[in-house]
């Protein structure tokens, strides 16, 4: 038997996030070069009919109605440069990068038309004399959730869907893994309405989805595997920060006036690769829990539920601009 | 009657601090290339989508020559156009 050890388990991708041509075409394993430090748990979602004999007791026929695959890759470390390309990913609009100081600056903003860019990635495990590593294919990110502790490192889970069926991975070279340093709490910066809080902060939750429907939209009349994946109807995008403070501070007021505000997240310190999220038209409200205790000390944490509305200068609720010293354009084409 | 889409320029506003126009967006799967001179306004077909894709980036800007007559959406009123409007709307305008 051919027994695999998870420790041996990879998960390789384009670093620089190219994009497919074609919904359809793979990414040349040539441009998968980038293993990165996470976990990946690929699941089958597969529909099936079940069809009954006349006395409707027993099963005499299984038939698959739709397909397609669904993958969480779990990172425990990330640095400014994962964050973004799946920040690209997600949003699925970038401009070419542009010189900014020291780093080149990546615009990236929703897609116009709720194309998702499709992407790929090979998956199999290390020193496998089989070459059994899987190139997967017509990926798009679903949804992001960026988890931000104080003092602790900065985690990310992404979701993905695509097509069901996988192709041996040929002539692929399994890249090393980069060991990264973690981008920690400290390293980020929250501001609320111009106000910086990132002395404050005690945790933040980013969650963004795209909701991308997967039922019969998704599939051609005639076929099985995943034919359109994008944006759905509704993408959500709410943040909850949780920020020490009480009633008499500013923030406290704002969020019992419900007051739409700017809020800036930079995930990576000044000067260094970072990504600058922007949610500019923002509802500062409170959670269901107004207030909370934190801590050893349990001191007092304000418990917001900030929910990014449609921006009129922007378009949509979300932008993201990226530092990096990366010189391609996230999300070129093979 | 004739139905005419105004022609539309745009103009690079980004770069407040330093930074060059970028040569390409990107847009789902769709890559709109763009001039690599970008320090006058200029025309592209696919201008509306780069205003959308990139709002901090790019405005319309004012064309000059006459104003245009058109019915309003709103109120469905013949209306002269300020330029701005004009160039910014997505609104097929009517010649009268």
């Amino acid at each position: 038997m051919n027994i695999q050890k998870l420790r041996k388990r990879f998960v390789a991708v384009s670093g620089i996030g190219k994009r497919q041509s074609a919904m359809g075409t793979a990414l040349a394993v040539a441009d998968i070069t980038t293993r990165d430090n996470c976990t990946i748990e690929i699941t089958n979602q597969r529909q099936r009919e079940t069809v009954y004999d006349c006395a409707g007791q027993d099963i005499f026929d299984e038939t698959v109605e739709s397909q397609f695959k669904r993958a969480t890759i779990t990172y425990a470390i990330v640095n400014a440069q994962i964050l973004a390309r799946w920040l690209a990913y997600f949003l699925g609009a970038a401009a070419a990068p542009v010189t900014s100081g020291l780093k080149k600056k990546h615009a990236l903003t929703r897609s116009t038309n709720d194309d998702l860019p499709k992407t790929g990635f090979v998956s199999g495990f290390e020193d496998d004399a089989v070459s059994e590593a899987q190139l997967y294919k017509d990926f798009i990110v679903d949804s992001l959730s960026i988890q931000l502790n104080r003092r602790k490192n900065i985690t990310l889970t992404v979701v993905l869907i695509g097509n069901f069926t996988t192709a041996d991975a040929v002539d692929f070279a399994v890249p090393a893994c980069a060991n990264l340093p973690a981008l920690k709490g400290k390293d980020c910066k929250i501001s609320i309405n111009g106000v910086d809080y990132s002395a404050d902060l005690w945790q933040l939750g980013i969650a963004l989805n795209n909701n991308v429907p997967t039922g019969d939209d998704a599939f051609p009349f005639d076929g099985v595997n995943v034919q359109t994946l994008e944006r759905g109807e509704k993408p959500t995008y709410q943040l909850t920060p949780q920020i020490l403070g009480y009633r008499g501070d500013a923030l406290f007021a704002n969020a019992e006036a419900e007051a739409v505000q700017s809020v800036v997240v930079q995930l990576g310190a000044d000067a260094a690769d970072r990504v600058v999220l922007t949610t500019p038209s923002t509802k500062i409200k409170f959670a269901g829990t107004p207030t909370v205790f934190v801590g050893e000390l349990n001191r007092t944490a304000i418990n917001l539920d900030a929910t990014p509305h449609k921006d009129s200068v922007l378009g949509t609720p979300i932008k993201a601009d990226v530092y990096l010293d990366q010189t391609e354009a996230f999300l070129l084409s093979v | 009657m004739k139905i005419k889409r105004p022609s539309l320029k745009i103009k690079f506003i980004g770069g407040k601090q330093g930074e060059d126009a970028p040569l390409f967006i990107t847009d789902g799967n769709q890559r709109i290339d763009l001039p690599a001179d970008q320090t006058k306004p200029f025309a592209h077909e696919k201008a509306l989508q780069i205003l959308k894709v990139a709002p901090e980036l790019y405005k319309a800007v004012q064309q000059k020559g006459k104003r245009r007559i058109y019915r309003s959406a709103a109120t469905g009123e013949f209306v002269k156009s300020d330029f701005a409007s004009a160039n910014a709307s997505t609104t097929v305008a009517e010649t009268v």
